[in-house]
């Protein structure tokens, strides 16, 4: 919300303080400033020109030559603006000026015409959207004067950030309770005086929708000027706090309600029937919004209606129908209060968020609508005529809300709190903010005002008491407390660890969002029940992710595309897995990661090849190998629906799951439109980073031997299930296997391979003898062409 | 908040603060924009590795 210090200094019985400190001040007390701008750029040398004479351009069609007066001179101005007429006011950029975009004006010579400065629409100083024409400013500007002074642009504008339970400083009257609180200043303000009815004439209005709308204040005026404009002062409010100025009805109800926070709205009388209705929507009732939307309504949501049609959305927006038109005469003016329960979400529903239903949502004042149409009655009969019927308050009275009473224990608020604020101080800040206090037990009793929705209990009371104060002003204390050193337990390999190992072999930790688009998802893992929002704040975050890939995808080809030729990107974090079975929702941690383009980075020693699943790999074992257990792992040919079918292994821990590994698969590396295809893991933390405390083995002292086997296979028999083989024949002498070689080619049969496995043997107690060693060798060749036979 | 989570507010009470870690990592290393954080981009990445 933007805030004028102009306007807001007619509220404050004081000088303000500096715009920055006053920020602060607000800052600090719980109102953010984003924002302290002027309200209009420095404009040196622009000054209020009078036309006194107009000429077309003898050589130009579209030009005019002008003779201005500056207030000292007549200057003679060449000027393109079809609106320029003698006797208007306008802005004169004079020689030397300067304008907001840095154009300097010259002395200029144009078609033959000498020029001495140039006469400006809104839009060139940055005043206004309007470049059809000059700014034509009010006769009553003094000629001569600085612009900046005549129309009051000595201004500077507050951008205030509120949070969601400060409804009621959403208007300069709101703002301006705060800085008289802050400051110790009297709130003043203009004069709001009841206007006297001129006719006597009402319209019925009815409240039939319960504690929904309890307050609907009303008042006829009938002959107002259809073109009359708002006052350029009114206007120029409007545009600084973000507002367009329309027509003088409209601009009326928009200035009341960002003056006062109560939002208004005006009806053509014309195009009411009966009386105004405010009652639930029928379900199924349809209404053409003042944005020319159409909306089916139905029974939660509040309408204004006459007797036979809804006009408008409570709270919200107005009807197309009876909005105010550029011939509107007679009006109705509604000035109502709305529950805050009986507006919130419902404008959203339609999205539609408006400075209404913005302002009823948080919580309008209940006793506010007297004054607020009083205020605009006399606005608008003073810009545009009319005969004003007396005001008609349509009220259900008890049922308008109270300020409950909240008990406030003022030693309580100082120990909360952490400061020595005393009882007097307490009691003038919160009376200060418009609370009434009866302190005649120990135990406060404190009403809010009618404008405060945000005061329920005690610590409610409490922050009031430490924003004025000030949180900068609470002193510090050193709090000692009891720092265990905590237990690290060796029997887990950390994330941060597992992290760092992926870092110090070339990956880079990538954060993703645990949200991902639909699409992406069943690309990933189709047909798998997901969790979806509802109502996602995009399109592209609306399901919770089942995998770490979809993220990690993304972020390999948009680095793709910026060029990358070498990228490794892994992640810690959660999948979101719902069980097939139970529908049950888990939420598995993770490590995953991704690998593309070059194997190492280019260099003069190193061939240029792409990663390949080797490569990834050997980085999933350095981290199993930090478990101290990596012979429970084993590598599982597999099938995943997001990975390549022949180049994909299924990590498991003895018999548990613990992840995958594999190349990420042709289809989705073409809808992804990777350049060049990825290798992808996925560990999940629980099983496969478990990690044994290491056990000693006796050293053998006696000598080992090396037996070296190759054994010819069909080309998909996994070197795992040999491995395996062997360690199962060996037996305990086996210190380990190592394949060092694999053959295929010239001697060998095509589709077929031979494995050389190295067997390291080695006994505790004693040196093996070879026929001890030829026997164990016998047995692990028939085991393993029993269990791989050659043919 | 205490009362719903059955704790005692008259005896345990706190204070609740949201600054964002992106936040205060941008001041520490004059990072523009909080976007970046969440692109992966590896020529951001790489100045922090």
């Amino acid at each position: 919300m933007r805030i004028s210090l102009q306007w807001l200094s007619e509220w404050i019985g004081g000088p303000l303080p500096a715009p920055k400190e006053l920020a602060a001040r607000l800052t600090m007390a719980g109102l953010e400033i984003e924002g302290v701008e002027a309200a209009a750029p420095p404009l040196p040398g622009v000054i209020v020109g009078e036309i006194v004479e107009r000429v077309k351009h003898p050589n130009a069609d579209t030009l005019s030559v002008c003779q201005v007066n500056t207030g000292a001179e007549i200057v003679q101005i060449v000027c393109g603006a079809p609106n320029a007429r003698a006797g208007m006011k306008a802005p004169l950029a004079t020689v030397g000026a300067k304008l907001p975009g840095g154009m300097e004006i010259k002395k200029a010579r144009l078609r033959g015409v000498e020029s001495f400065g140039m006469l400006c629409s809104g839009r060139e100083l940055t005043l206004s959207e309007e470049s059809g024409g000059l700014l034509e400013l009010p006769a009553d500007t003094m000629t001569g004067a600085s612009l900046i002074d005549a129309l009051g642009l000595d201004d500077t504008i507050l951008e205030v950030n509120l949070t969601p339970n400060r409804g009621d400083c959403m208007s300069v009257l709101g703002i301006a309770r705060e800085v008289a609180a802050l400051t110790g200043q009297s709130l003043t303000g203009p004069t709001l005086a009841a206007v006297p009815a001129v006719s006597n004439e009402s319209f019925p209005v009815e409240l039939t929708a319960g504690a929904g709308c309890v307050r609907f204040a009303s008042r006829v005026i009938r002959g107002l000027n259809p073109l009359a404009k708002s006052p350029a002062w009114m206007q120029e409010r409007l545009r600084r706090a973000g507002l367009r100025p329309l027509s003088a009805a409209v601009d009326v109800t928009n200035y009341v309600m960002l003056e006062l926070g109560q939002p208004m709205h005006a009806y053509d009388l014309r195009e009411l029937a009966g009386g105004i209705v405010v009652r639930r929507a029928r379900a199924g009732e349809t209404l053409k919004l003042l944005d020319g939307r159409e909306i089916a309504m139905d029974e939660s949501v509040l309408v204004i209606a006459d007797r036979d049609k809804s006009l408008g959305l409570a709270g919200i927006m107005g009807g197309d129908h009876s909005g105010i038109g550029d011939d509107t005469t007679d009006v109705l003016l509604e000035v109502a209060f709305f529950l805050p329960d009986a507006i919130a979400g419902r404008g959203r529903r339609y999205g539609l968020v408006t400075d209404a239903s913005q302002r009823f949502e948080r919580g309008v004042d209940p006793t506010l609508q007297e004054r607020a149409i009083e205020r605009a009655t006399a606005l608008l009969c003073a810009c545009a005529g009319g005969t004003p019927g007396p005001t008609q308050l349509a009220e259900l009275t008890g049922e308008v809300p109270q300020p409950a009473t909240v008990r406030l224990r003022p030693e309580r608020a100082r120990r909360v709190i952490g400061a020595d604020i005393d009882d007097a101080t307490i009691a003038s800040m919160l009376t200060g903010l418009g609370m009434k206090l009866d302190r005649s037990d120990s135990a406060w009793r404190v009403t809010p005002p009618t404008w405060r929705f945000d005061i329920a209990i005690e610590e409610d009371l409490i922050e009031e008491i430490a924003r004025t104060h000030g949180f900068d002003r609470i002193p510090e204390t050193v709090q000692p407390a009891r720092q265990p050193i905590p237990a690290v337990a060796e029997t887990r390999i950390h994330g941060d660890a597992a992290a760092d190992m992926l870092v110090q072999r070339g990956y880079f930790e990538a954060i993703t969002y645990s949200f991902i688009e639909p699409g992406q998802q069943e690309l990933f893992a189709p047909g798998a029940p997901s969790l979806t929002l509802s109502n996602p704040i995009s399109a592209e975050l609306a399901t919770m992710r089942a995998s770490l890939w979809p993220g990690l995808a993304a972020a390999l080809a948009s680095n793709q595309r910026r060029q990358q030729p070498r990228v490794r990107l892994f992640e810690v974090g959660r999948k979101f897995v719902i069980a097939r079975e139970d529908g049950a929702l888990h939420e598995v941690p993770v490590i995953a990661g991704i690998a593309a383009g070059s194997a190492v980075p280019e260099q003069w020693g190193a061939p240029r090849t792409a990663v390949d699943f080797f490569d990834v790999r050997a980085d999933v074992d350095a981290l199993l190998r930090a478990t101290g257990a990596v012979n429970e792992f084993r590598f599982v040919p597999g099938q995943h629906p997001a990975l390549h079918p022949g180049q994909t292994a299924e990590i498991r821990r003895g018999e548990t799951h613990a992840g995958w590994i594999g190349r990420l698969h042709p289809d989705v590396e073409r809808r992804l439109d990777l350049t060049y295809s990825a290798i992808v893991f996925e560990l999940e933390l629980e099983a496969a980073l478990a990690a044994s405390v290491p056990h000693f083995h006796e050293v053998s002292r006696f000598p080992a031997v090396r037996r070296d086997l190759a054994i010819v296979v069909e080309e998909a028999v996994p070197v795992q299930k040999l491995l395996d083989c062997v360690q199962q024949a060996a037996g305990t002498v086996l210190r380990d296997a190592t394949v060092f070689d694999i053959y295929r080619g010239a001697g060998i049969e095509n589709g077929r391979k031979s494995v050389a496995i190295g067997l390291n043997l080695q006994d505790v107690s004693r040196t093996l003898t070879d026929e001890e060693t030829d026997a164990i060798v016998a047995r692990v060749v028939s085991d393993l062409e029993r269990s791989a036979p050659p043919r | 908040m205490l009362r719903n989570v059955g704790i005692d507010p008259e005896r345990y009470t706190g204070y609740a603060f949201g600054m964002g870690i992106e936040r205060l990592t941008m001041l520490r290393y004059s990072v523009n924009d909080i976007r970046l954080y969440f692109e992966n981009d590896l020529r951001f990445l790489r100045q922090f590795g």
